[in-house]
């Protein structure tokens, strides 16, 4: 349990996408994002999927992850088809039930939101199978270091981050210990009646809170002495450094989400 | 040579009644250089102490004063901190970052050291507690000991003068024991890096130059480790167990057997041991 | 009473891999036993206890508790808690209640105990252990590291097993905490013969403590016998890293410079003794 939350969805390999400049697939990532609300053509869909199932092959990760992830997500996918296809607009209507009714240009929405949906969890996927979790976040933490102009403690909320990464596989851990230990006392796990259930979870939590706070104050004990103060500046060990490999990535994208467009401008469907 | 750190008539109480001190006018010196063990029942007041000796607990009354610099002067305690390293009991509370290397450039980094030349300090001191290989690892994957050890790098980045183990080794295996001692006696020697140990393992008290004895937040003695070992006083009231080889060579001496009162460690006990089977 | 049959262990590690904690395991343990468990870290002593407690499965080979096969036997499994106390290395992960005297009452109270009884197990396990009157009330958060441990014991003992584990129970103490809390333990496998089985990395309380030792190397069943044999060979438990008591280091260093001295030599009584015997060999030669 613990070690496939520690792994995330990272999927190891050594693609150009996996040596990428994390900052750099976050945002190329948020324009896609963008860019697929903007697309309103079967063939632009189809010509993304085409390039991202590609870009699978590349980093050698199976297509099947993509379709799993979306397997996971059916349900919200399905019931917003369904929102869709009965409220999703005016017009011609071609099928009345009811209350219910169908409209031409609902059927169209909604099999522009299924495309759309499909591609973002797919497109998605490639940045979080090629990214370690542990580099997403840094990377997030980075995002915010313009905002130091504004007094805004992005140095403070980036440690805070690795240090969080650092510490949930350890509580989880932990969190095992502590059912183990409390099982062995005879704790009822499967107890029926919600006062056994109330006592199952306060026998877990109290120690945890414990143990949590007694880490917390240990760990701000040992950051200070090895010189750590708050609101101060300090460098980096190891910082992304945009690669002219980088650059070439991001205009590559650029080039694909504008060719989206332009497939999508010359074709009827 | 004077001494590096001055403890000077230190109290501390961590409830703010004023009756019972947990630090109760205590005085020590350190020098540069040595290796000093600080021994005591668990509390004692031996932590309170390690975080006295590096600033991030100032005495109430008293005064400790670190390489020239009165610890309560706020705006130098970086300055201590930095000459001072303390390495805790569990290396999972004190290692801040998930990948080996990074959590030794995090002094550093606080240090405001350029990044350019952290790689090769980082480098350098993994390299002196052996784990240079598991550099790129995660800290999650690793033994009680190797955690240790890079608790120790993460500190040496800092070039201290000085290293306080509060305890370091009270929950390793002997092996990692062992090994993180050896570390740390290795700097002692080689580098002349002053060495507190505080500890309860009477092993350890044995290859110290200096004892200082903590029961109830006083201290109740100083002196060598020979000093102690015979002080039965002290022992009984610290709560102490001589390690098995003084007590038997304090057995046989008892019975007139051997003319040493006492031994430190297992090499004096055998050469004892091989005067008298030769002599006989 | 306790039977390990071929027990094979494996967890699952990094990208689904099976890594292999122990192999192809068999031992008896009797009843009023008091077994010590040594060996690195990482040689699957605690998952071996887990493995007692039912907290874990074996992958392959049989755990039988007073004859009954624990994992096909519902009847065996549901008592197996009942039977078996752990102590686990960290008291923190299982003191939660308010008082002192509420936590050593959690256990007999799971298992379904009336008041009275309660009460009479915690009196006694208060007893044993020798937890002081006033603390009782206290928070147990409060309480020193030694205390805490005398708790979290107390509040297994409580349960009357008829099997203690306890993991590490003395790591980190100090000698007085740690001296006390293994005659306390001795103490109960002597007066209710209470099976005891015990990790630690001290040879010195293997020996003062245990009538069995039970050494893992490696996942693997190294040697399972009384003390006395176990140390009759130090130097074979030297040859797989193990720290060995400094008196054996003593005996075994004199023997490598030509003296001729006996190597199962490992406490401080027989030491002296074997220095005497020497002597005053030598002297009726002479």
């Amino acid at each position: 349990m613990v070690k496939s939350i520690t792994l995330g969805r990272y999927f190891v390999g050594n693609s150009f996408l996996h040596r990428a400049n994390p900052k750099i697939k976050i945002l190329v990532t948020f324009i896609y994002v963008f860019v697929l609300f903007f697309i309103n053509k079967i063939c632009s869909y189809v010509f993304g999927f085409f390039v991202i199932a590609v870009l699978y092959k590349i980093c050698k990760i199976p297509l099947k992850m993509a379709f799993d992830n979306i397997k996971s997500m059916a349900f919200i996918l399905i019931f917003t088809g369904f929102i869709n296809l009965f409220f999703g607009g005016n017009g011609e209507i071609i099928f009345k039930l009811w209350v219910f009714k169908i409209t031409k240009v609902a059927v169209i929405t909604t099999v522009f939101v299924a495309f759309r949906m499909f591609l973002l969890i797919v497109g998605m996927g490639l940045l979080t199978y090629t990214t370690l979790p542990l580099d997403l976040a840094k990377a997030i933490g980075d995002a915010f270091t313009p905002l130091k102009k504004f007094h805004f403690p992005a140095g403070e909320i980036s440690t805070m981050i690795s240090i969080s990464i650092r510490f949930i596989p350890l509580l989880m851990l932990e969190t095992e210990k502590i059912i183990f230990a409390q099982k062995s006392r005879g704790v009822d796990v499967s107890g029926k009646s919600i006062r056994k259930k109330v006592k199952f979870i306060i026998s877990i939590l109290v120690p945890l809170l414990v143990s949590s706070f007694k880490r917390a104050d240990e760990l701000a004990v040992a950051m200070e002495s090895r010189c750590y103060r708050i609101g101060f500046s300090r460098t980096r060990y190891i910082v992304f450094k945009l690669g002219v490999k980088d650059l070439i990535l991001f205009v590559c994208a650029i080039i694909f989400f504008v060719s989206l467009f332009v497939i999508g401008a010359f074709s009827w469907f | 040579m004077g001494e590096f750190i001055k403890v000077e008539g230190a109290y501390f109480s961590y409830n703010n009644s004023n009756k019972d001190f947990d630090i109760n006018n205590v005085s020590f010196n350190v020098l540069p250089g040595e290796m000093l063990c600080i021994v005591g029942a668990n509390g004692s007041g031996k932590s309170t102490i390690a975080k006295m000796l590096n600033g991030i607990i100032i005495p109430s009354k008293g005064s400790v004063i670190v390489d020239g610099i009165d610890s309560s002067s706020a705006d130098l305690a970086f300055k201590i901190r930095q000459n001072v390293g303390l390495v805790f009991q569990n290396p999972d509370n004190q290692i801040v970052a998930t990948v080996v290397q990074e959590d030794v450039a995090f002094a550093l980094e606080n240090l405001c050291v350029p990044s350019s030349e952290i790689g090769s300090i980082v480098n350098r001191v993994l390299n002196m507690v052996g784990m240079l290989s598991y550099k790129d690892r995660l800290v999650e994957g690793l033994s009680g000991g190797q955690k240790s050890k890079v608790a120790i790098a993460g500190v040496l980045a800092m070039n201290p003068k000085c290293i306080v183990l509060d305890e370091a080794t009270a929950m390793l295996d002997p092996k990692s024991s062992y090994e993180v001692l050896n570390i740390v006696k290795n700097l002692n020697r080689k580098s002349n890096t002053t060495i507190i140990n505080i500890t309860h393992r009477m092993q350890e008290v044995a290859m110290a130059d200096r004892v200082i004895v903590l029961n109830k937040g006083v201290v109740l003695a100083q002196g060598s480790p020979r000093d102690i070992f015979l002080n039965e006083r002290v022992l009984s009231e610290a709560g102490l167990c001589l390690p098995q080889v003084s007590q038997f060579v304090k057995l046989l001496h008892k019975d007139g057997i051997v003319n040493e009162e006492i031994a430190l460690d297992v090499d004096e006990c055998v050469q004892i041991l091989a005067n008298l089977l030769e002599g006989a | 009473m306790v039977e390990f049959k071929n027990v094979t262990y494996f967890y699952e590690g990094l990208s689904s891999s099976k890594v292999k904690a122990l192999s192809n395991i068999s031992f008896k343990v009797e009843q009023g036993d008091f077994v010590c468990v040594i060996g690195h870290t990482g040689s699957g002593k605690t998952t071996l206890l887990k493995i007692l407690n039912g907290l874990f499965k074996p992958s392959g080979g049989r755990l039988y508790i007073n004859g009954a096969d624990v994992w096909a036997d519902k009847n065996a499994f549901s008592k197996l808690r009942k039977y078996i106390g752990f102590v686990f290395q960290n008291p923190s992960y299982q003191l939660f209640e308010d008082t002192v005297l509420k936590d050593i009452a959690f256990g007999p109270k799971n298992l379904g105990l009336n008041n009275l009884e309660i009460e009479r197990r915690v009196k006694n396990a208060v007893d044993v252990v020798g937890i002081s009157e006033d603390l009782l009330t206290k928070s147990p958060f409060e309480l020193s590291g030694g205390q805490k441990k005398r708790v979290a014991i107390a509040g297994v003992m409580a349960m009357s097993p008829k099997i203690l584990l306890l993991d590490e129970p003395v790591a980190g103490l100090d000698p007085k905490s740690r001296v006390h809390i293994l005659k306390v333990i001795k103490k109960y496998n002597k007066d209710f013969g209470v099976t005891v089985i015990l990790i630690t990395h001290s040879m010195e309380d293997v020996y003062m403590y245990a009538n069995k030792v039970l050494v893992l190397n490696k996942g693997e069943l190294f040697s399972y016998d009384s003390v006395d044999s176990t140390f009759k060979c130090v130097d074979r438990l030297k040859g797989i890293g193990l720290d060995i008591p400094d008196i054996s280091k003593v005996f075994l260093k004199l023997k490598n410079k030509g003296f001729s001295v006996p190597i199962n030599v490992y406490s401080v009584d027989m030491a002296v003794e074997a220095i005497k015997s020497i002597l005053l060999k030598r002297r009726g030669n002479g």
